[in-house]
């Protein structure tokens, strides 16, 4: 049997299965999402998968599940325990005079994913619920200046205090967090020491864990909710993610499971920092983007992702994954280095509207998604949506709507159209729908172009699109931008899982310091700078190897990359600068790397945004640990001809384009073959996602079946 | 030179008159009577403003990350917008939207002071302007503005402010609250060219280099916003090159007057017509304190009355009849600020889309009284606007409770926001931990509690009046700033006024002084109060308490920790403060009346103590839900002598973690008895009006800055002296 490689993504609510063998050809297997055992879900959601592949779990599964190779899992449950507020019951001690830390956050927690016209709305603030309440919050006279010098000791007796009496208010884990601990973590371990012995003494022993090692980087409100993340989420998704590891176990896997991190990577399920995987849906897309860098020889890629509700982006810029240390999630800053996927609400479920007053159009941010979906579904949405337009234009196909499993009423999406929308703006129906999908295609561009890629020139990106509406838009989105290259992949609408598949074995350690460099610094200035950076690597390099090699990998297998955060003096944004050399042993060295910064900022910010005696401020260091794991290969195929088989072909049917009906050539994308082209107006269809091709567009399916969109050339 | 930059090669100030005549015979702004390219195709119409708010706010995002300034990178105190030739703002990004109106005069100064013809406007020049004389506000925001030209023809205008850590006052700092005059308001700027081929002229660096405390941060601020301008320019360039020039001009002035149209409708379907009034107040009470020029040692109170009226057309006629006078401070305004800072309340208690100067043109501002603090230089060019902010901040949070009034009148009681907190601020000035010169302003008062809503509590540490990008950061920041420790940034209990609903709390920091030589504090006031209360919350609720802080020199704080002693982390019950209670001092200055600077430098181990209000709360504080008075109680948010003689809640403290448990027995007692109080307290209002007036005849038990707060409010202002004269049947000659 040949070798294969597994990867789960469990939803809201569906699971998806990929197996991956090892030509690269792959199955998926859905099943729904089993929140209160997550193995459950993975198990139907691979006998699924298994089927697809002929075989039958009952006969096959053991030999299958032993000649897996590596099984990943990306689960929900860290993701639940926030959402439901079910994690443990965590305490938390912290600098006293902070003990309202996790209740009062920071103003602009209040307001995160808000529109812009929402947050001039005072009404609509509200900071989410906290995960520690107050009334487990204890303060311990302590602190630690920016320096890291100890200014007033930790207060043991408070700290044996606030120990005691949340015990005894029966918390299941404890999270310690004082000012200043990532630049000297002395007082933070001298609390965690009590702690151990206090339980010791009253014989209660809960998980504990203290700021300086979970995320050692400045700001005390991010940090400290990555630390309470941690100790409120990780034990319990923990348990679901060994419970799968057992149920694997048990019908034939003989290895170790493995989880996804937000930065992109996969690790160990018994991995230290397990609030690193909390938010790892997304990251599939874009490592299966990072993925595709190789096999299409490009390193600049912008992933974008329709979505029923959302659209997310993120850009690969020279094969570095785009990467933020303080992200906003669940209505918090957290400081867990995340790939950098920036959303709006925009998708294909998005609800369409005229605001009252002035009868402007409006798009959600709302959406129906998938439930109750859009009108033309009649699962009790009233409200235009993006995707009643594409029915109405034609261009979604209302007898083949996923496959034709969901049946469709196209007269009730016209009668909403036109009552709520089209008669009231005073146009026809059509005319309407379409001004609509070019609205959402233009905000959806705007998010890539304005949001994603400042300081980016487009010409140096490929633009990939995927999810389940990603085909549907991705020309309406990429416009006449003057992208390298538009393309996207069949199955689009499982990317993101295939994607999780696709991923090194990774992890990466940060750590705040503070260097300055003044104008005409001599070389001892540049020296100690240098050792500042380097030392805090080397120290970051060597927590990292040790991981790693407790793991089991050779040392000579893991490769090491060396980040510096600089700014200029003053400000309060850095640039992340890759160090072009592995140890800074000179101040060439040095120097070599302030022109790598010099560039990426005047490229960024523009040349007159430079000072002109600058003095540097090194911030922060991280570290980025990796060994290459065996990956789904994408194969070679024989190219046949520009013309697809006849199977391919569905007819034509009517689309309305540019404000009138036009015949579009429709195919079935699972017929269309490597070497294939087609020239738009046209509709390529399958059972999870439409590609819609303009009439000013081509398709040529190259020999890995990508399918690259060129705009033809006006005649 | 570039004559002619308008329209077909018309003059721009032909346009701005021919603008204004439009308006004034069509009612509609550029006389667009129908919104063409709107209706013809409401789609691309939708897509072009949506481009244009991105656009704004990716100069936002380039000039935040470019500015060295903690107040615009991480306090939001900035802003980027788009602008017609004509100088009336289009869009604009996030940020303090006061601005875009004081951008939209200034460029229209520009224009009547024919800089068309000298200097000219030509592509690469860059204008800047922090006088407030001339559309600034106060001197710390400096306003940069370019042209954009297509195709030679002068299309569009981007503009900027920021406000700098210091503005080069005769104190460090940028509340210069205590400028006598404007000779102490700082470096100036006055409408002038300050760039050419985008960059700045060498002299502007030269300027800024010794004529400000903080250069290398002015000047990041100055980069930051020029980049954000120059990514504006590049990017409406690539526009009109894709939607064509005619439907760039077209569109961008149909979104004004559709700005101005949504801004009608907003009142015509929320409001009702008619007159609304609210009386407000605001002390500055210096005497006796460190100052810099012997007349300023005085108290002033402030009298700052608001009258709305609403038309049956949902026109606004806004009024402050009854200002009072200038004051010898940096506390006083102009009227273009005044109509830019209703333009901000308006986005958050009117319209909350299509924002733009639109709204302007929605509503009519009389002119402030001459000579007021709204309006000063007719009769004293020489008053400071260092903070002018100050009293129109206060001003404002009137509007948030008027315009609450008329949405409960028409059942839109989520909408009613009760009045907003205030802005005390605190500056740090000396030698910082790295051995350089450091001044500039801490986050603390860019996030207060929210006011309460007409269906729930405020929102804690959430909303600031003068930016919805409300934030205070963190307070590991602050300190890579400033030589000091955090001991504290709590949630101050009861800080958000009694009500039945209260407004979001505020909090307290408490800060030691560490790692310096010696360093100035000054607690500013940009919008605060400390001898009266702090607006009066709505419909029966109890306002919040003044804003007073605390402070301690020469300290036995070094001993206390030694011998592991408690020390300060939050302010304590106010009656027995935890500074008098734990800390012996050779100063100890407890519940100061604010503001204030420090006569003497702070050193290591001495403790200041700064509150940061929380906003007015809603309703009757004996109609509060006994569970909500419980919540707070068991957050430490409100005291239990609070929870039983403002709110009759009676409660105990229970075992483990039951928290308090609330007697509704006893409750209910308590609460029967406050309402008998009250009752047998009360007096029928003719009583209380005869005792009042007596007291006023006689002029009676009232202070120098009360009698010269309405003396002078009368005198500016005979209409507002003549209804007070008769509101209290006083003679036609009375005066205070």
């Amino acid at each position: 049997m040949s070798r294969y490689l597994v990867a789960c993504d469990a939803g809201g609510t569906m699971t998806d299965v990929i197996v991956v063998d090892e030509q690269g050809r792959s199955v998926i297997g859905k099943a729904p999402t089993t929140p209160e055992d997550e193995s459950v879900g993975y198990i139907e959601s691979l006998e699924e998968a298994l089927r697809y592949m002929g075989l039958d779990m009952e006969a096959d599964g053991h030999a299958f599940c032993g000649s897996v190779e590596t099984a990943i899992y990306t689960g929900t449950s860290m993701l639940n325990a926030l959402l439901n507020l079910s994690g443990l019951r965590t305490g938390l001690i912290v600098t006293r005079g902070f003990e309202d830390i996790i209740v009062q956050g920071r103003g602009s927690q209040s307001f995160i994913d808000y529109q812009w016209s929402e947050i001039t709305h005072m009404q609509y603030r509200k900071h989410r619920r906290p995960l520690v309440p107050r009334e487990l919050t204890r303060g311990v006279t302590e602190r630690v200046d920016l320096f890291g010098a100890p200014v007033i000791p930790l207060y043991e007796q408070e700290a044996e205090a606030a120990v005691r009496e949340l015990l005894e208010a029966g918390i299941e884990s404890l999270a310690i967090l004082f000012l200043n601990s990532f630049t000297n973590p002395s007082h933070e371990r001298e609390a965690e020491s009590i702690a151990r012995r206090v339980m010791s003494e009253m014989d209660r022993e809960v998980p504990l864990v203290i700021s300086s090692e979970v995320a050692p980087t400045l700001r005390e409100v991010s940090r400290a909710n990555a630390t309470v993340i941690q100790a409120y989420a990780s034990a319990p998704a923990r348990e679901q993610l060994l419970g799968v590891e057992k149920r694997l176990t048990e019908i034939g896997y003989r290895h170790s499971l493995k989880t996804v991190l937000c930065y992109g990577g996969v690790t160990n399920i018994r991995y230290p920092r397990l609030f690193e995987t909390v938010m790892s849906g997304p990251v599939g897309g874009i490592m299966g983007a990072h993925y595709l860098c190789d096999v299409i020889g490009e390193d600049n890629i912008v992933c974008s992702d329709v979505g029923g509700t959302s659209f997310d982006a993120g850009a690969i810029t020279a094969g570095v994954l785009p990467i933020n240390r303080e992200p906003p999630f669940q209505q918090m800053y957290v400081n867990v280095p995340m790939l950098d996927i920036r959303s709006i609400g925009a998708g294909t479920g998005t609800y369409i509207r005229l605001e009252p007053q002035t009868r402007r159009i409006k798009l959600g941010p709302d959406s129906a998604g998938g439930t109750p979906g859009p009108v033309f579904q009649e699962a009790g949405n009233e409200t235009a949506t993006i995707n009643d337009a594409n029915l109405l234009l034609g261009i979604l196909n209302e007898d083949y709507y996923l496959g034709g499993r969901v049946s469709v009423n196209k007269e009730k999406s016209y009668q909403v159209f036109k009552k709520e929308i089209a008669d009231p703006l005073g146009l026809d129906v059509y005319v309407a729908a379409e001004q609509c999908v070019d609205l959402v295609n233009v905000l959806m561009r705007e998010h890539l172009v304005r949001s994603l890629m400042v300081g980016h020139d487009l010409r140096d990106y490929v633009l990939l699109g995927y999810g389940g509406g990603g085909p549907l838009h991705l020309l309406g989105y990429a416009g006449d931008y003057p992208w390298k290259a538009v393309c996207t992949v069949p199955h689009a609408g499982a990317f993101s899982a295939w994607g999780g598949a696709c991923m090194d074995y990774a992890h990466r350690r940060h750590k705040s310091v503070s260097a300055m460099l003044p104008p005409a610094a001599d070389d001892a200035a540049k020296a100690m700078v240098t050792r500042v950076l380097s030392s805090t690597w080397r120290q970051l390099e060597e927590e990292l190897l040790e991981e790693l090699l407790s793991e089991g990998f050779e040392r000579e297998k893991i490769s090491l990359r060396q980040i510096a955060y600089i700014r200029y003096y003053g400000q309060l944004e850095d640039v992340e600068v890759e160090s072009p050399v592995p140890s800074l042993d000179s101040t060439e060295d040095l120097d070599a790397l302030l022109a790598r910064h010099q560039e990426l900022y005047t490229k960024m910010f523009t040349l007159v945004a430079r000072p002109s005696q600058p003095t540097y401020h090194f911030t922060e260091v991280s570290v980025i640990a990796q060994v290459d794991t065996v990956k789904p290969r994408l194969a070679r195929k024989e190219l046949e001809g520009k013309r697809p088989r006849k199977q391919a072909s569905k007819g034509k049917r009517r689309v309305f384009q540019k404000g009138r009906w036009q015949e579009a050539a429709i195919f079935e994308m699972g017929e269309l073959r490597p070497g294939n082209a087609i020239t738009g107006l046209a509709v390529i269809e399958a059972p999870n996602t439409t590609l819609f091709m303009p009439a000013d567009w081509g398709l040529r399916i190259d020999e890995h079946e990508i399918y690259w969109l060129e705009r033809r050339k006006k005649r | 030179m570039n004559v002619g930059s308008g329209n077909e090669g018309r003059m721009l100030k032909d346009r701005l008159v021919e603008n204004d005549r439009l308006f004034e015979e069509t009612g509609c702004l550029f006389g667009l009577k129908t919104l063409a390219r709107k209706e013809e195709d409401p789609g691309t119409y939708e897509s072009v403003w949506h481009i244009l708010l991105n656009i704004c706010n990716t100069a936002w995002t380039v000039g935040c990350k470019v500015s060295s300034s903690a107040i615009a990178a991480e306090g939001g105190d900035a802003l980027w917008s788009l602008h017609l030739p004509t100088g009336e703002a289009i869009c604009t990004s996030k940020g303090i939207l006061s601005h875009p109106g004081l951008l939209s005069m200034l460029l229209r100064a520009y224009i009547e002071d024919d800089y068309e013809r000298d200097p000219g406007f030509r592509l690469g020049d860059v204008f800047e302007n922090n006088d407030p004389h001339y559309g600034g506000i106060h001197s710390p925001d400096f306003q940069t503005t370019i042209p954009i030209f297509y195709e030679g023809e002068l299309v569009a205008w981007a503009a900027s402010v920021t406000h700098v850590m210091d503005a080069g006052f005769i104190l460090p700092g940028s509340i210069g609250f205590m400028n006598p005059d404007s000779f102490s308001d700082g470096v100036p700027v006055t409408m002038e060219r300050v760039g050419e081929n985008d960059r700045f002229y060498p002299w502007y660096e030269k300027r800024m280099r010794v004529r400000t405390r903080t250069p290398d941060w002015v000047m990041g601020d100055a980069r930051g916003r020029l980049a954000g301008c120059l990514t504006i320019r590049d990017r409406i360039v690539q526009l009109i090159d894709k939607y064509g020039i005619d439907f760039f001009r077209e569109a961008t002035e149909e979104y004004i007057e559709d700005g101005r149209r949504y801004a009608v409708a907003r009142i015509k379907t929320q409001a009702v017509p008619g007159r609304l009034r609210k009386s407000n107040f605001k002390d500055l009470a210096m005497a006796g304190k460190r100052v810099i020029l012997p007349h300023q040692d005085i108290d002033c109170l402030f009298n700052l009355p608001l009258e709305i009226n609403i038309g049956a057309d949902a026109k606004l006629d806004i009024s402050l009849r009854g200002a009072s006078g200038w004051v010898p401070f940096g506390q006083n305004l102009t009227p273009a600020a005044i109509i830019s800072g209703v333009l901000n309340g308006y986005s958050h208690v009117v319209g909350f889309d299509m924002f733009n100067w639109g709204a302007v043109a929605a509503w009519e501002i009389e002119t402030p009284p001459e000579g007021s603090w709204a309006n000063p230089f007719p009769v004293n060019p020489f008053a400071s606007s260092g903070v002018g902010w100050a009293p129109a901040v206060m001003w404002m949070s009137s509007l948030y409770e008027t315009f609450g009034r008329v949405y409960y009148t028409r059942g839109y009681v989520e909408e009613v926001a009760a009045g907003a907190a205030t802005t005390l601020t605190a500056e740090f000035s000396g030698t910082n931990q790295y051995g350089l010169y450091t001044a500039g302003m801490t986050l603390e008062q860019a996030s207060n509690g929210s006011p309460a809503r007409g269906i729930a509590d405020g929102e804690n540490s959430a909303w600031c009046i003068y930016t919805p990008n409300a934030d205070f950061g963190n307070a590991e920041v602050s300190e890579l700033f400033y030589p000091i420790l955090y001991l504290g940034r709590n949630i101050e209990p009861d800080s958000g006024g009694y009500g039945k609903f209260r407004g979001g709390l505020g909090h307290t920091a408490v800060w030691m002084i560490a790692n310096t030589p010696g360093i100035e504090y000054q607690c500013g006031c940009a919008g605060m109060r400390s001898k009266v209360v702090g607006n009066h919350g709505m419909f029966g609720a109890y306002p919040t308490w003044p804003d007073r802080p605390s402070y301690a020199r020469g300290t036995n704080v070094k001993d206390l920790i030694d011998a592991r002693r408690p020390l300060v982390h939050e302010r304590g019950d106010p009656e027995e403060p935890d500074l008098e209670k734990n800390v012996e001092a050779s100063v100890l200055e407890s519940n100061i009346i604010a503001p204030f600077v420090t006569p003497e430098k702070l050193h290591e181990y001495d403790l200041v103590v700064h509150p940061i209000s929380g906003a007015q709360a809603f309703g009757d504080p004996l109609e509060r839900d006994p569970a909500l008075v419980k919540s707070d109680l068991d957050k430490g948010w409100t005291r239990s002598w609070v929870a039983e003689t403002v709110h009759g809640v009676v409660a105990k403290k229970g075992d483990g973690d039951q928290g308090w448990i609330v007697d509704e027995e006893a409750t209910a007692i308590k609460r029967e008895g406050l309402r008998q109080a009250r009752i047998k307290r009360g007096v029928p209002f003719r009583q209380w009006w005869e005792k009042e007036r007596k007291k006023i005849e006689a002029r009676e038990n009232i202070s120098p800055a009360v009698l010269r707060m309405w003396r002078s409010a009368m005198e500016l202002s005979p209409e507002y002296a003549s209804e007070l004269r008769a509101f209290w049947g006083l003679a036609e000659d009375f005066s205070f």
